[in-house]
């Protein structure tokens, strides 16, 4: 899978949504993102690329887009 | 009375809110006879509450007046809503058969739409309160940041005993995920933190044991077992950075909290529930913990001709929690008697969703199983997995909030059972 497959597998798989929904997705706007959805969708995102996020970084995910800045600072290139 | 005008409070900050608001008692007091209005008598109310002024004032106003209060969230799904207005008559304006003494009635199951309520006496919250006040050594200077939902017991538990003293509560209701949270922390110096095993699981996450907190002085836990490991991380942490944690044992059946460990014991008695907290008692009746004690609850309700019943426990309840106690007289639960399982802080009876599920499928064979925050298995015989995963999960989403990935189903031959009947859920692994 390539970087952004892998990044999207983890909002599909967890939250049960397509991949048409994610560009609009943000944290507790849909009932499986609560804190519970959150503490799943990071372990996931940290297991796909072999990361530890920071406390700060968790916080800032807080949408499907602004993950994607987040993970760039742990050298996640969606390009590749 | 914790909900009472106790001018000796009036000028004090009983709380702040979200929108950086700030109330004195005196103010929370008034706001909360506004909102409830004149009173022509006593009644029975549903309040649907959130962690916010409007829902702090007009609990403790309807307290005040004497109205005996349901209290749900205020995201409760509006059929649920319905169902628990339908069965109390909450239409009937009439207080003449309600028991004098009842003040409140919780739901024992979060949002699983269960319409059963643990019918709880002013003397029992009071109680309660008092204790808690105690353990904790409660004083004014407290800023307790709310973690909980207000309808949960344990949520409930920490807003009446900081109010009882004439302390501060920062009330939100952002998540611990939000960074907003965190600034309310700093910014108004929040002296302690309640949370549940999965809270814990969060701070934990977030790294709390490294975060730079300076005015956080206290946390407590209960809701359920805590992971030995986190008890021990949390409870090093405490011991070495002056802090103070407790590990508390509760339910709703007694108002709130029966026992806790006190905090410079809490490394040397990993996995306890501690001992009862002042003013009660625990013994050990056939392997079952009975707590005796002014805050057990009067009884169910299931209807409202129940809200007439006196106090059926007198003061002793069957806690259903199995376990022994120690040498020091500090308690250990072993097990549940009947099959209940926490999930992600939801209490769940696994018997009651087996029982709707096989009234769901008439034809089929189901046994459900499960651990504390572990997946809920669906076994169902003679069937093709497939056929029916979407369909169970589905009916797990609308019935009960449970997660569509916090259930899987399971195909079996035959569900296995003794030669009386009952299913023998050790074989089904």
């Amino acid at each position: 899978m390539t970087n952004l497959e892998k990044y999207n597998y983890a909002f599909t798989s967890n939250f049960k949504v397509s991949e048409e929904d994610l560009p609009g997705l943000k944290y507790q706007e849909i009932f499986e993102w609560d804190s519970v959805g959150h503490m799943d969708l990071i372990a996931d995102i940290e297991a796909a690329y072999g990361i530890q996020m920071d406390t700060k970084d968790v916080l800032d995910l807080s949408s499907y887009v602004k993950g994607k800045d987040v993970l760039a600072k742990y050298g996640v290139n969606f390009d590749e | 009375m914790f909900f009472d005008r106790n001018e000796q409070f009036k000028n004090n900050t009983a709380c702040i809110c979200d929108d950086g608001s700030v109330y004195t008692y005196e103010q929370l007091w008034n706001l909360g006879d506004e909102l409830i209005g004149k009173s022509d008598g006593r009644k029975l109310v549903l309040l649907q509450v959130s962690n916010d002024v409007e829902s702090l004032a007009a609990y403790l106003a309807h307290l005040r007046a004497g109205n005996p209060v349901i209290l749900m969230s205020r995201d409760a799904d509006s059929s649920i809503v319905e169902g628990m207005k339908d069965t109390y008559h909450l239409s009937d304006d009439s207080a003449e058969n309600i028991y004098p003494d009842l003040a409140l009635l919780l739901s024992t199951s979060g949002s699983t739409g269960a319409q059963k309520l643990v019918r709880l006496s002013y003397e029992n919250i009071q109680a309660n309160c008092s204790s808690i006040v105690e353990y904790l050594g409660l004083t004014c200077d407290e800023r307790p940041i709310t973690t909980l939902p207000m309808e949960y017991t344990y949520g409930l538990s920490v807003l009446h005993s900081h109010l009882a003293v004439g302390a501060t509560i920062i009330l939100t209701n952002r998540t611990l995920f939000d960074s907003e949270f965190w600034n309310l922390v700093e910014k108004h110096e929040a002296t302690s933190m309640a949370g549940v095993p999965y809270t814990y699981a969060m701070f934990d996450r977030l790294k709390l044991t490294t975060m730079n907190l300076p005015h956080l002085k206290t946390m407590t836990q209960a809701g359920g077992h805590l992971k030995p490991e986190l008890q021990e991380k949390f409870a090093k942490w405490a011991a070495g950075t002056g802090r103070k944690f407790f590990v508390m044992y509760g339910q709703t059946e007694a108002t709130a909290r029966m026992s806790y460990i006190p905090p410079d014991r809490c490394l040397d008695k990993p996995g306890s529930i501690g001992i009862p907290v002042p003013g009660g008692r625990m013994e050990i009746v056939e392997d079952e913990i009975i707590y005796y004690g002014p805050n057990v609850s009067l009884g169910y309700a299931t209807c409202r001709e129940d809200l007439a019943k006196a106090d059926e426990n007198k003061g002793r309840l069957e806690t259903g929690d199995m376990g022994y106690m120690d040498e020091e007289g500090y308690f250990y639960i072993t097990g549940r008697k009947k099959r209940f399982i926490k999930l992600q802080g939801k209490r769940i009876s696994l018997d009651q969703i087996q029982d709707v599920l096989s009234q769901e499928y008439p034809d089929r064979d189901i046994a459900v199983t499960g651990e504390d925050d572990k997946k809920i298995a669906v076994w169902i015989a003679g069937i093709e997995q497939a056929d029916f995963e979407s369909e169970v999960q589905k009916l797990f989403e609308g019935k009960w909030a449970i997660r569509s990935r916090m259930v899987s189903v399971k195909s079996i031959d035959k569900i296995p059972r003794n030669s009386s009947g009952k299913i023998i859920y050790k074989e089904l692994v």
